[in-house]
C-alpha cells in the first residue's frame, strides 16, 4: 500500500509514499470514499514521501478536496516537493492548498 | 556534450510505466547534474527533468489507458534524443488515435479550476516547448523541450520523414 493513515481524534493524516498515478490510483480511491463516509473533517495529506504524481493522481486529490470541503471539512497538503510540486504549480493547486 | 539516443520498445501497459519514467528521468537528468544549477525565478535545477517526466507520463497514460482497441494491447516505441540544447522525444504507438485538434491551445487554456480529469494534453503542451501529433499506423507524438541554458536560435530537429510512419 502506498499510503499510511493515522487518526488522532478529529484529525486524520495520510502519509503518501512512492507514486500516485494511473497505476496506483485504484488503491487510493477506496481511501477517499472511506474518509468521506466517515465524515472526517480535518485531513492532512503529507506528500513528503511522494515522488511521482500524474493527472490521475491529481484527480484523486481534487476529488477528496471537493467532497470533504463540500461537507464543511478541511483538507491540507504539506511537504509537496519535486515532480509533484511542478504539477501542483502548473495546475495552480499550490494556490488552492496555500503551498 | 555529444547527443545520444535511447530507445525503448514495449507494450503500452501500465506495468511498464515506472520503467519508462525512470529511463526518461535518467536521460533528462544527466546534463542537469553535470552542468550545475540553472536557477530561474521560482524554479529549481530539476524542473526541466520534472516537466519532461510529467509530459511523458501523460503521453504514456494516453496509450495505456485509451489506446487499446478490441482487447489488443498497443505496442509503443519511445525514442529519446538528448542533445546539448534540447531533448526531443518521439512516441510511436499502434493504438487508437486521438484527434490532433485536441491539442488546440485555446481549448486547453480553458482548463477549469480544480479539474478531476482531462488534464493530460494540457500538461503535455504546457511543459514541452513543441508538441506535434500525427495519427496513423503508428501514431507519432513528437515532444521537444529546450534546456534552460540552451542558446537562442539553436537548431532543433523537425518532425521529418525519419520519424514518420514506418
Amino acid at each position: 500500500m502506498s499510503y499510511q493513515r493515522t487518526d488522532n481524534g478529529p484529525q486524520t493524516t495520510i502519509l503518501l509514499q512512492g507514486t500516485l498515478d494511473a497505476k496506483t490510483a485504484p488503491e487510493h480511491r477506496p481511501l477517499v470514499d472511506a474518509l468521506v463516509a466517515e465524515k472526517r473533517q480535518d485531513i492532512t495529506l503529507d506528500m513528503g514521501g511522494l515522488r511521482q504524481l500524474d493527472s490521475t493522481g491529481v484527480g484523486v486529490i481534487v476529488s477528496l478536496y471537493k467532497r470533504v470541503t463540500a461537507d464543511g471539512g478541511l483538507v491540507k497538503i504539506i511537504n509537496v516537493q519535486g515532480q509533484p510540486l511542478a504539477m501542483f504549480r502548473l495546475l495552480r493547486l499550490d494556490r488552492v492548498f496555500h503551498i | 556534450m555529444s547527443s545520444h539516443v535511447v530507445c525503448l520498445h514495449l507494450p503500452g501497459l501500465l506495468i511498464y510505466r515506472d520503467l519508462v519514467l525512470a529511463v526518461v528521468a535518467e536521460v533528462c537528468g544527466t546534463k542537469v547534474s553535470s552542468a550545475g544549477e540553472h536557477l530561474q525565478a521560482g524554479r529549481g535545477p530539476h524542473d526541466f527533468q520534472f516537466e519532461i517526466v510529467s509530459a511523458v507520463s501523460e503521453a504514456f497514460n494516453n496509450v495505456a489507458l485509451h489506446g487499446s482497441s478490441g482487447g489488443v494491447v498497443p505496442q509503443l516505441e519511445i525514442e529519446l534524443l538528448s542533445a546539448q540544447d534540447f531533448i526531443v522525444i518521439h512516441m510511436k504507438d499502434t493504438g487508437q488515435s486521438f484527434d490532433p485538434m485536441l491539442l488546440d491551445a485555446p481549448r486547453l487554456r480553458a482548463m477549469p479550476e480544480l479539474p478531476e480529469s482531462g488534464m493530460g494534453l494540457f500538461i503535455i503542451t504546457s511543459f514541452m516547448d513543441e508538441v506535434e501529433y500525427r495519427p496513423g499506423v503508428p501514431n507519432v507524438l513528437r515532444m521537444l523541450k529546450r534546456r534552460p541554458d540552451a542558446s537562442l536560435g539553436s537548431n532543433t530537429p523537425e518532425f521529418n520523414e525519419r520519424n514518420d510512419h514506418q
